[in-house]
């Protein structure tokens, strides 16, 4: 039985020239897991939104929706409040209140439940998904996972026949994120609730729906089951631009270009492609660049740094040592409060230790510049445009007037934000706001650039453009330190990998050999050719590596 | 006191109202004795050690510049201890000021007692039923600001590290501060919209609104209310009949030891020392259970 009818509807925002969404028509059965997936703006969220009335936004729309065989318009106010639930991407703006169980009991609330009725559903939701443990806590002690967490349960409290997620994981770091994911999968498993997702990391998603639906341009292309989904888009060519979000078994099935197998969608498939190919010993060493020798005097040092915020609070750092040299790109990984950002601030100079030092090397004028990018890149918007804001920062640092625009317009080009410039930082989508930010950091000509969580929110043609653009800086000799729970991201990008674990750095090698050595901790690639290629730790070392069995047994 | 702070919201604030109110209205040196030795009890019995130090320290100065101050400027009264240049300095108004001191302390421990016994949610319950709509946005303000205060200081740092806090003049510095500012509150807003998205979806908007709580009035909340308000009425009669009345000036005398006096007397003390007599009984019915076991 279908739950919802989406039938011919388009969408066109008010003063827009082309409209958001055409034609568009879908049905969702009963029960469905179904995972929507397109680049960053091509309709997505207004799809999804179009579907919840209370999110509806302004804009004419033509065609259907029928929920229930009903059309949205006429369904009861309660009815489309209760029972289509909707969570959103940040986990902390979606909180109203101040309570655990108040925020539970807020849903029901509104839908006018007597008491009696709200205390039962909200213990069983509660105890269902486990959150007992922090029911009488203040909402703001909880980390990001265990907020989401509070908002999908504030939603099922009210008992919905369909939920909609938009992009929920985005926020959170990779180990919340699979939580989440399990437990929509089990919602979905045990109690048959019917599932609409947006994502735009799709390693784990794939195995977890029945269908997916890709956007392109407001547009349906393609809607069919996760496998064959896979399949199309890595046939595709010249490659689709969403392949790069694609799980790592898929990518690495199509840099190989098998083509009689079936596509691969988890590690567990991936690793049954890869029995069908040899390697070689070990992976070809990738082009990486020279890493200064140990002697070379760092940029900055760490020296058995040891830090807490106050006096009667436990340590945060405890001996913590960390060279960084000009030039490298350095990854530091590590699970949620571990000290991850109290590093950073430390290198920045917002905090000090209490012991050891914090040494920057020094240069013609004064000492080492550093340059922070904090978690939250809006912080640091301050003006109108962000144009204006670039040119407001060179005001405070006193650069000549006449100089002033042609450093905005310089930056600009080498990060290609010259499109965003005249626009309000507020309105630029996650990954946008992240580079303005960057270029905003990248004006006081740091030495020493610091990013706290660079790719939380971006989609995967993004990050790329991340990648490159880091790389870019590090031939000129800048050093990045990224601290980062992306560990695909760190193993593509990184000279060298450190793992911060109870205030001290435990391992600090070359990504290659870091994620090798790691178990658990480590990319889906470097999974999946475990066995295979030890050392083989992205999807284009492990698709290297391979030859197909038939040829590599031929003698040459 | 985790015995008293789990009694039901309402009996906490009748009693906590009573108390203070009680304290503050009566002149009688031995009902604000009264009213400092349970709000002491309290003290020692539920506020963290760290904070009774701190509490201790920012107040005793306090409390003696106050009990001082009174004869150094009051000069009522017909004992006179000593002469000060032309002014009188009195047994009156010395021990006045001393009362007066008892009396701010007593205050102080007790609103602390109140801070600790009824956080903002229990308050918030109490009119949650007469006032669903504005008790939900009194709530959302509570997880506001603190978050706004987190967000200033997140920002003030992001800034002070890009070097956007580095002026040579007042001038700068104020504006580098108002820049944070305009920063964090648009950021604010922008975060208000998701929330009122998330809010929307869960039928914010629909009407007939209920209000949830953890709380039940039991049995044993009845009996305490009822208590706290016998008790109250005592005292009350005491006041209203002047069987209690006291007067420092123009000479100090005892106070008044009459029947009904004695009644309000002892129905205040038990009023103030309900918090600790409820703690002791449930500290000695773990001491039993514990050598039971």
């Amino acid at each position: 039985m279908e739950i919802l009818r989406i039938e011919n509807v388009s969408f066109t925002y008010p003063n827009a020239e082309c409209p958001a969404l055409e034609s568009m028509s879908f049905t969702v059965r009963q029960g469905e897991f179904v995972v929507l997936c397109g680049e960053t703006g091509c309709g997505k969220t207004t799809l999804l939104r179009l579907i919840k009335r209370e999110l509806a936004p302004h804009g004419t729309r033509t065609g259907a929706i029928l929920f229930d065989d009903v059309p949205l318009e006429r369904l009861d106010a309660h009815t489309s409040a209760g029972e289509i639930g909707f969570v959103l991407q940040n986990p902390e703006n979606q909180i109203v209140t101040d309570k655990v169980w108040h925020e539970l009991a807020f849903g029901a609330e509104s839908l006018g439940l007597p008491t009696q009725v709200i205390r039962r559903r909200v213990a069983e939701t509660a105890s269902w998904l486990g959150i007992e443990g922090w029911f009488r806590q203040d909402t703001d002690t909880l980390s990001g996972g265990q907020k989401q967490l509070l908002n999908l349960a504030s939603v099922l409290v009210m008992q919905p026949k369909m939920l909609l997620l938009d992009e929920p994981t985005a926020q959170l770091d990779p180990i919340a994120a699979t939580e989440f994911l399990n437990t929509l999968a089990r919602l979905n498993r045990e109690l048959g609730m019917t599932i609409l997702l947006v994502e735009h990391r799709l390693e784990e998603v794939f195995a977890l729906a029945d269908r997916v639906l890709l956007l392109e341009k407001g547009r349906l292309t393609l809607d069919d089951t996760p496998h064959a989904i896979a399949e199309a888009l890595c046939k595709t060519s010249p490659p689709h631009p969403i392949c790069e979000a694609l799980p790592s078994a898929a990518r690495i099935y199509r840099l190989l270009g098998a083509k009689k197998e079936r596509c691969p969608i988890s590690v567990r498939e991936g690793r049954e492609l890869l029995q069908k190919y040899s390697f070689s010993e070990t992976a070809p060493v990738l082009p990486n660049p020279s890493i200064a020798s140990k002697n070379e005097t760092p940029l900055a040092e760490l020296r058995e740094v040891w830090f807490r915020y106050a006096r009667e609070l436990p340590d945060v750092l405890r001996g913590l040592t960390l060279r960084l040299h000009a030039g490298e790109i350095c990854c530091v990984l590590g699970g949620n409060g571990v000290g991850k950002t109290t590093l950073l601030n430390l290198l920045a100079g917002t905090d000090k230790p209490y012991r050891g030092k914090v040494r920057l090397a020094k240069k013609e004028s004064g000492y080492a510049k550093t340059a922070l990018l904090p978690q939250s890149p809006l912080l640091l918007f301050t003006e109108e445009t962000v144009r204006n804001d670039l040119l407001s920062l060179l005001q405070i640092l006193d650069v000549p007037k006449a100089e002033r625009e042609a450093r905005v317009h310089a930056i600009a080009q080498e990060l290609h934000i010259e499109a965003l410039l005249d626009r309000h930082p507020f309105d630029l989508s996650g990954g946008e706001q992240q580079k303005c930010a960057l270029s905003k950091v990248l004006l006081t000509n740091p030495d020493l650039l610091l990013l706290d969580e660079p790719t939380k929110g971006m989609d995967a043609a993004c990050k790329q453009g991340l990648v490159t653009l880091l790389r870019t800086l590090r031939e000129k000799g800048l050093c990045t330190l990224i601290v980062t729970h992306d560990a695909e991201f760190a193993a593509e990008t990184a000279d060298r990998c450190a793992l911060l674990f109870d205030g001290e750095i435990l391992s600090v090698a070359p990504p290659r050999d870091f994620f090798s050595e790691n178990y658990f901790y480590t990319t889906a690639a470097n999974r999946i050719a475990r066995g295979f290629c030890e050392h083989a730790v992205t999807c284009e070392a492990v698709a290297a590596a391979a030859k197909p069995r038939g040829k590599a047994d031929a003698p040459c | 006191m985790r015995a008293f702070s789990a009694l039901h919201p309402s009996v906490l604030l009748v009693y906590f109202l009573s108390v203070l109110l009680l304290t503050m209205f009566a002149e009688n040196p031995v009902l604000r004795v009264c009213a400092l030795l349970g709000g002491v009890l309290c003290a020692v019995l539920s506020a963290p050690t760290g904070g009774k130090r701190k509490m201790l320290r920012t107040t005793l100065p306090f409390l003696l510049v106050v009990a001082l101050f009174n004869p150094l400027f009051v000069h009522e009264g017909v004992t006179v201890l000593f002469w000060l240049g032309d002014t009188p300095f009195t047994l009156e108004a010395l021990l006045y000021g001393v009362c007066l001191a008892l009396t701010l302390a007593a205050v102080i421990l007790w609103c602390g007692a109140y801070n600790r016994a009824v956080p903002s949610d229990k308050l918030l319950f109490l009119f949650g039923k007469a006032a669903p709509r504005l008790t939900m946005t009194l709530c959302m303000a509570l997880r506001f600001l603190p978050q706004l205060l987190r967000q200033l200081r997140a920002a003030d740092r992001a800034q002070t590290a890009l070097g956007m806090q580095m002026p040579a003049d007042r001038k700068g510095q104020i504006r580098g501060k108002l820049r944070v500012l305009s920063c964090v509150l648009s950021v604010s807003l922008e975060n208000a919209m998701e929330t009122a998205a998330s809010m929307q979806a869960r039928g914010h908007a629909l009407p007939g609104r209920t209000h949830f709580a953890l709380y039940r009035f039991t049995l044993r909340d009845g009996i305490l209310l009822t208590t706290v308000l016998l008790l109250t009425a005592v005292v009350l009669a005491g006041f209203i009949s002047g069987e209690v009345a006291y007067s420092f000036y123009p000479r100090v005398t005892a106070p008044p030891v009459t029947p009904a006096a004695v009644c309000a007397y002892a129905a205040f003390l038990a009023l103030s020392l309900l918090p600790a007599l409820l703690e002791a009984v449930e500290r000695g019915k773990w001491k039993f259970c514990v050598s039971k076991m």
